[in-house]
């Protein structure tokens, strides 16, 4: 892009600060989190010692990322309305509101969904179906460094009003870095050079950021967290990246990567190197055989280092059958 | 304002679980760490030096903050409630301290990697190994709970100039957990 480099270095720098207001959502990372399956997935899972993390288009609830990209598009058109922006900012707003979206370009999202909470009535609810489920308690705070990986953890928003002053807060940043990089400076000048465009790109960056951490508040009683992916998984433009697996679920065609937790458990074998087990706690769900499984839970789990100690617990819920 | 009179706890030390132990670690006499409460809220806490191989200093951390490091080698990762103390380079967690801790039995839990006189204590997560590491031996000591009267005397165990692995051990009421010898 034809732009100079004290351009440059201010647009990163607009970047890191958003960045790290937003980074402060996300923290402190509770010390388990959770993630529900059912048997089938838990041995998959124990056995392979990774975590599938499907595209985040694909995932149960696919009006996810078009709830997120509505409410970006809305806040921005209000924005537009505003007569107190100037024309350069103006143009920067109408450029974006239509192309925001990072995931129509090829970037993509891979996430697999976690809990704060370990025996949720309503997830045990979803695996009752499935002859019952499990809530298995990954420690995250060291052995996301282990995962084969690079993830991140976020925390998903619901709260409308929350939604609003991040999305709002981005955009005002983004308005007076422009208004400050441009000052003096007309909209036939600026057309010369891609300032505007790199800004609109680094804004589809941070927008994608916002597009996988919002839910519609209704999920609120979930408290999800997302481990995340990203990447660029077109090869018309990625030609040596790393592209997913696909599996079909229901007649759909979905990708996904796998993330291995291998070395964190192999870390967790290390006496001198301090790393815990990375599977602290496990939840066996209402609706199975409770004791028997125990048994057979600590039997996977010691297969994987037989010094593990996770805590198994059996649902208290009254969840049964019928 | 802190007290070294602690009163009734819980607290799992290198994956055991110590109740109303006064000292849970002694080295020749001396405690490896010591446990404080804040009088103004309650809450456990722990002291301890923390030192690498050759003797020199990683970090302090006293009363449960951590009052010196070497950033230069060494960096604190935060959770909820909780912090470790990691070396940059390696990703070795030399200390990860959980406190206020609700959902557990236990009100605090402490592990860290101490070399004293060249012996590892060795307070791993989920389980504590004195005198020897990576050596792939089932544990001496293992689904057991050690107690005695309240308050009691003595020590739970005593080791002289030897080696030991525990794990899923509780330690109740002694005078003292485990007396290290060299």
């Amino acid at each position: 892009m034809n732009i100079s480099d004290a351009q440059r270095l201010f647009i990163d720098q607009v970047v890191r600060e958003i960045s790290e207001e937003w980074l402060k959502h996300h923290l402190p990372i509770p010390n388990v989190f959770y993630h529900y399956t059912s048997a089938e997935g838990l041995l998959g899972i124990l056995s392979s010692k990774s975590i599938w993390m499907t595209e985040l288009r694909y995932m149960n609830d696919m009006s996810e990322l078009q709830y997120a990209k509505d409410k970006i598009s809305s806040r921005l058109l209000i924005y537009m309305e505003n007569r107190d922006i100037n024309d350069i900012q103006k143009e920067f707003l109408k450029r974006i509101v239509s192309a925001f979206d990072p995931f129509s370009s090829g970037n993509a999202v891979f996430s697999a969904s976690f809990c704060e909470s370990g025996n949720l009535l309503s997830q045990w609810r979803a695996y009752r179906g499935k002859g019952g489920g499990y809530a298995i308690g990954f420690d995250f705070l060291h052995t996301i460094r282990f995962l084969s990986k690079r993830c991140v953890l976020r925390k998903v928003i619901y709260d409308k009003q929350t939604q609003d002053n991040v999305v709002d807060g981005v955009i005002e940043k983004y308005l007076s870095a422009i208004a400050k990089e441009t000052t003096g400076r007309t909209m036939s000048n600026i057309n010369q050079d891609d300032y505007v465009p790199a800004v609109c790109q680094a804004f589809s960056g941070t927008a994608g950021e916002l597009m996988f951490s919002f839910k519609h508040p209704d999920f609120h009683e979930e408290r999800e967290w997302r481990l995340v992916h990203s990447m660029n998984i077109n090869p018309r433009f990625n030609r040596s990246g790393e592209f997913p697996a696909f599996r079909s679920y229901d007649g759909n065609v979905i990708p996904y990567f796998s993330v291995s937790f291998s070395n964190a458990v192999e870390a967790s074998k290390e006496d001198s190197f301090g790393c815990p087990f990375p599977i602290v706690k496990l939840f066996i769900g209402p609706t199975i055989n409770a004791d028997l499984n125990t048994e057979s839970v600590k039997y996977l789990l010691s297969n994987l280092n037989p010094d593990a100690t996770t805590d198994i617990h059996k649902s208290d819920i009254p969840l049964r059958w019928l | 304002m802190t007290s070294n009179t602690v009163g009734d706890y819980i607290a799992r030390i290198g994956g055991i679980i110590y109740k109303n132990v006064e000292n849970p670690i002694l080295f020749n006499e001396t405690p490896v760490l010591g446990l404080t409460r804040d009088i103004s809220n309650g809450e456990l806490n722990v002291t301890l030096d923390l030192k690498d191989e050759n003797g020199r200093r990683i970090a302090t951390i006293t009363n449960g903050k951590v009052m010196e490091i070497d950033s230069g080698k060494y960096i604190v990762i935060e959770g909820k409630d909780r912090f470790a103390v990691v070396d940059k380079t390696s990703g070795r967690i030399w200390a990860d301290i959980r406190k206020r801790i609700k959902d557990e039995i236990y009100e605090l839990d402490i592990s860290c990697l101490l070399i004293i006189a060249g012996v590892p204590i060795i307070l791993h997560p989920n389980r504590t190994k004195i005198g020897k590491m990576n050596d792939n031996e089932p544990p001496n000591i293992s689904s057991l709970t050690l107690s005695t009267q309240n308050p009691g005397t003595g020590s739970a165990i005593h080791l002289k100039s030897s080696s030991l692995y525990i794990i899923d051990v509780a330690i109740e009421h002694f005078k003292s957990g485990i007396v290290i010898e060299a």
